[in-house]
């Protein structure tokens, strides 16, 4: 074990997983060796095959290997339980599940976790029963690989996370393999989180229920990355994969806090001509928009582009030309995806292109303005996204810690107390997020900005916002709902927070 | 309250409730129990980490109102202190209420 | 105290905790906490307990805390005095008030409850609520009926229902109500409030009806919803030429008071007595805005 630059204890090596380096500072750690390349092969004419069995049996899965996933479908993804459901009728078991994120769907995969199919998983995150059973019990071979959007990326790219079959849920697929997301019933919009997987994985099968006449255009997954090509019913389901348009929160609290942040935003200096800026899918982290959108129709300052995970209220911004650009990693409801399909300027961005710090750029690093969420923060602005007040894995690590390493405004926005817990503790359950990375925190009780920033608190004050500390924001939780007792936790450490890098920043221990 | 300094004891005479199972309200029910001991079960959908705080404050509330024999079941939604302290005691207060005879 | 601004009093649900926490965040001028219509028959003792200990427990802020108490001709009124009292609430609000001595009735039993709680007399101030056509036409006398009521506040609803007619969106049948309340309550030297707005999704409706409230001389409005509070305060905002005017008739009365002269006149006018309270109340609106220094500078 070794202490970590953020005072956390964390494994040097792990049975089953191999050696770790301690995370040591947000940029401390710098790529090194060569990328990873699969195997050069040419599929030949028929890579169409007639179930997910028979492209099973074709990719030459074998009992130890890694299938891949991508969670573009979110909670109306079918394919993932459907995958695991044949391969393990199929026999196969000690399978390490590398998906992107997973949710509470895929709590179907348990019975196959407690009978040995899958031994190992490496996730962002992980949500409702599935999470809950690996919170409180130790299943797997060694601990859960929780990775950020960019950390898994990289280490794809590195050749740390070889994928032997990546599954690909394809909304619109042809014949030869090319693939899109923005046609068909099952359309999600961008396919950022699969185009590495597409690239990296030694077999690529690509699951649609649309099959069109080739070429499937747009390309966004080409037929040369493609081995296999499986259409069935439905590879997802419409309503758990997004709405048709994404409402702005009405509650007054959120909006209270959203209109905060604006300002703390206009007053940040960012607030610019040619700004950029990333907001969450809901609550106040997307309400913010809509006050800066206010703010920029009073000013006439215009943004230039806008990145995320897509709404349709960021899709509005684009075409009342209030910015000129959309760089799209995730859509969010269906007012993205027809933007995505008709707009030139709404543009399909990798996991890569996103968040990668191991590549050459990665867009977090350019932009301005990042709106971030948290279940936790500590007096030293670290951030927990990972595990709720009860220590039970409920969420994930996403493009947290990514966006924040590298935006030049990082704001937590949050209630300050949810339920009777408060939002600031000593220490955060999970350190996700460092908090070198956090600017300030916006909470109903007031702005509490991070003292390794004096730029910013003296430019709030400046523009009469008042600031109070973290400190001050915790007792005044406090006071209203008591100090919470200490968890009840085992020893064993059932999930590893990976930073993006590929160090440990944290661990997650069994909750008894 | 000053019942507790008088040394007064109250009975309760029915079963009550008091509250509700909205987020941040907490539903407490009160029987009359026999054995001299304040019993407190507790259903939190929240978590366990605030059951001391939340045992301290059903037990302090029923010695301020002078009740000793009581069986508490209390489903807390995270409720601050003072709804929790509040519920307790129109639940108590309604359990003292003497039956009436239908 | 007295003449505090209440331009934006908010209505709470008494037995709903979470709206009673968050409550002080949009800081109204005013958190009223509804032991009255939004109550259930069933709950008005939990309501009871709930505010007491709330009153008791959380920080208010700058916000004034008034009970709107159930009205004296039912089971609860007397119950919600002598709890509510010696938890030390800003104001008791008297749903249905309808003659003087109903006011007068109110008061000794508030002065009663302070008395056994060493509380000063006088600490809780009242407010009637003019709820019915008989209210109305006592207004002038219920202004003046106690030395502890600060304001008469206006219930449409109950209003229409009394008079036999129904709501309509420029409430025209609300108008005379309206204006004898205005001049009862100025008369007798308090604030008169105006009634709700209960369609909290019509921003607009709401806006003009604060608007023609301001107009007819209400020093505020009752509000149901967080957003209609920050409406509020933008219609009560002074402009900034008002301001300026006002900040010259202070100066002016100040150099005056220091010379020792009696007459003054500013921009050619002479300024007398209202003109200075004028000014002072554009000063008062201005400052709770952050227009002018010693305000409350966080936007609202």
């Amino acid at each position: 074990m070794a202490i970590n630059a953020v005072g956390r204890e964390v494994p040097t090596y792990v049975e089953g997983l191999g050696e770790f380096r301690p995370y040591a500072g947000v940029f401390a750690t710098p790529p090194k060796g060569r990328r990873f390349g699969p195997t050069i092969r040419r599929t030949g004419g028929k890579k169409l095959l007639p179930s997910l069995r028979a492209a099973i049996e074709a990719s030459g899965l074998k009992d130890g290997m890694t299938i891949s996933f991508h969670h573009h479908f979110r909670n109306g993804d079918l394919l993932v339980n459907r995958v695991v459901n044949e391969i393990a009728a199929m026999g196969i078991k000690d399978l390490t599940l590398a998906a992107s994120s997973l949710q509470s769907i895929h709590k179907e995969i348990i019975p196959h976790i407690r009978s040995g199919v899958i031994t190992a998983i490496t996730t962002s995150g992980l949500r409702g029963e599935l999470a809950e059973v690996l919170s409180r019990e130790v299943l797997l071979k060694a601990p859960v690989m929780i990775r950020s959007h960019g950390g898994r990326v990289r280490a794809i790219e590195s050749g740390e996370l070889k994928i032997d079959v990546a599954f690909i849920a394809a909304p619109n697929a042809d014949e030869y393999g090319n693939l899109n997301g923005i046609n068909g019933p099952t359309a999600c919009g961008s396919l950022g989180y699969a185009f590495a997987d597409a690239q990296y994985a030694e077999c690529v099968v690509a699951v649609t229920d649309t099959l069109v006449p080739y070429p499937a255009i747009p390309i966004s997954i080409p037929q040369t990355q493609v081995d296999y090509v499986v259409v069935v019913d439905k590879v997802g389901d419409p309503q758990g994969i997004m709405s048709g348009v994404t409402r702005l929160t009405r509650d007054p609290m959120e909006l209270l806090i959203a209109e905060k942040a604006c300002r703390v935003i206009e007053a940040s200096g960012l607030f610019r001509e040619g700004f950029s800026f990333q907001v969450g899918a809901g609550g106040s982290s997307l309400a913010v928009a809509r006050f800066l959108r206010e703010r920029m129709a009073a000013t006439g300052v215009r943004g230039r582009f806008a990145t995320g995970g897509i709404t349709g209220y960021i899709v509005g911004m684009l075409k009342d030309g209030l910015i000129d650009a959309i760089l799209d990693t995730q859509c969010f409801d269906l007012v993205a995806v027809e933007s995505l399909r008709d707009d030139p300027r709404h543009v399909e961005m990798s996991a890569s292109f996103y968040a990668n710090p191991h590549t050459k750029t990665c867009t977090s690093d350019i932009l301005d303005i990042m709106m971030l969420g948290a279940t936790e923060i500590d007096l030293d602005f670290n951030v927990n996204v990972m595990t709720g007040s009860d220590g039970i894995m409920m969420g994930a690590s996403g493009g947290h810690p990514d966006t924040a390493a590298g935006a030049k405004l990082r704001l937590v926005t949050a209630p300050l107390i949810r339920g009777r817990f408060p939002i600031v503790v000593d220490r955060v359950h999970t350190v996700v997020t460092p908090g070198e990375c956090i600017d300030a925190l916006v909470t109903q009780y007031g702005v509490a900005v991070n003292p390794r920033n004096p730029e910013l608190k003296a430019r709030l004050k400046d523009a009469g916002i008042d600031t109070v500390s973290i400190e001050e924001l915790q007792e005044r939780a406090e006071r209203l709902t008591g100090k919470p007792e200490e968890l009840a936790l085992g020893d064993e450490i059932v999930a590893l927070i990976e930073y993006r890098d590929g160090t440990l920043i944290d661990t997650v221990r069994r909750v008894i | 309250m000053r019942l507790a300094q008088l040394g007064v004891t109250r009975m309760l005479y029915r079963n009550a409730q008091a509250g509700s199972l909205e987020s941040g309200d907490v539903m407490v029910r009160v029987s009359p129990c026999e054995e001299d001991e304040v019993s407190i079960h507790i259903e939190s959908k929240v978590s366990p980490r605030f059951s001391n705080a939340i045992r301290n404050t059903v037990r302090q509330t029923a010695q301020e109102l002078g009740v000793r024999n009581a069986r508490f079941e209390i489903i807390d939604h995270g409720a601050l202190d003072f709804v929790l302290r509040a519920r307790v005691t129109t639940a108590l207060k309604r359990a003292m209420e003497a039956p009436t005879n239908a | 105290m007295r003449n505090r601004l209440r331009r934006s009093m908010m209505f709470v649900p008494g037995n709903n905790p979470s709206m009673i926490i968050s409550a002080p965040v949009f800081r109204p001028d005013s958190i009223i906490l509804d032991l009255e219509d939004a109550v259930s028959v069933n709950q008005k003792d939990a309501a009871r307990d709930l505010v007491v200990e709330a009153l008791r427990t959380l920080d208010f802020g700058s916000c004034e805390t008034v009970i709107r108490i159930n009205g004296r001709h039912t089971p609860y009124c007397e119950d919600d005095i002598r709890a509510l009292v010696p938890a030390r609430p800003n104001m008791l609000r008297l749903a249905m008030t309808e003659e003087p001595e109903d006011i007068v009735w109110a008061d000794r039993m508030i002065g009663e409850v302070e008395l056994e709680h060493d509380i000063p007399h006088g600490t809780v101030k009242l407010m009637a609520a003019i709820e019915t056509a008989r209210g109305v036409l006592n207004a002038e006398r219920i202004a003046r009926a106690s030395e502890r009521l600060v304001a008469l506040s206006f219930g449409a609803e109950d209003f229409t229902n009394s008079i036999q007619s129904e709501r309509s969106r420029d409430g025209f049948e609300l108008f005379t109500a309206r204006a004898l309340i205005v001049m009862a309550a100025r008369a007798a030297g308090i604030q008169p409030i105006d009634t709700v707005y209960s369609n909290v999704d019509d921003d607009e409706g709401f806006r003009a009806d604060v608007q023609r409230a301001k107009q007819m001389g209400f020093a505020g409005k009752s509000c149901v919803h967080p957003r209609q509070v920050a409406i509020v305060h933008e219609v009560f905002r002074p402009s900034e030429s008002e301001v300026r005017r006002a900040e010259a008739i202070m100066a002016a009365i100040q150099e005056a008071e220091r010379r020792g002269s009696g007459v003054i006149a500013v921009n050619g006018r002479m300024v007398d007595g209202p003109i200075v309270s004028k000014a002072e109340r554009v000063l008062q609106l201005a400052q709770a805005v952050g227009m002018t220094k010693g305000g409350d500078t966080s936007g609202n």
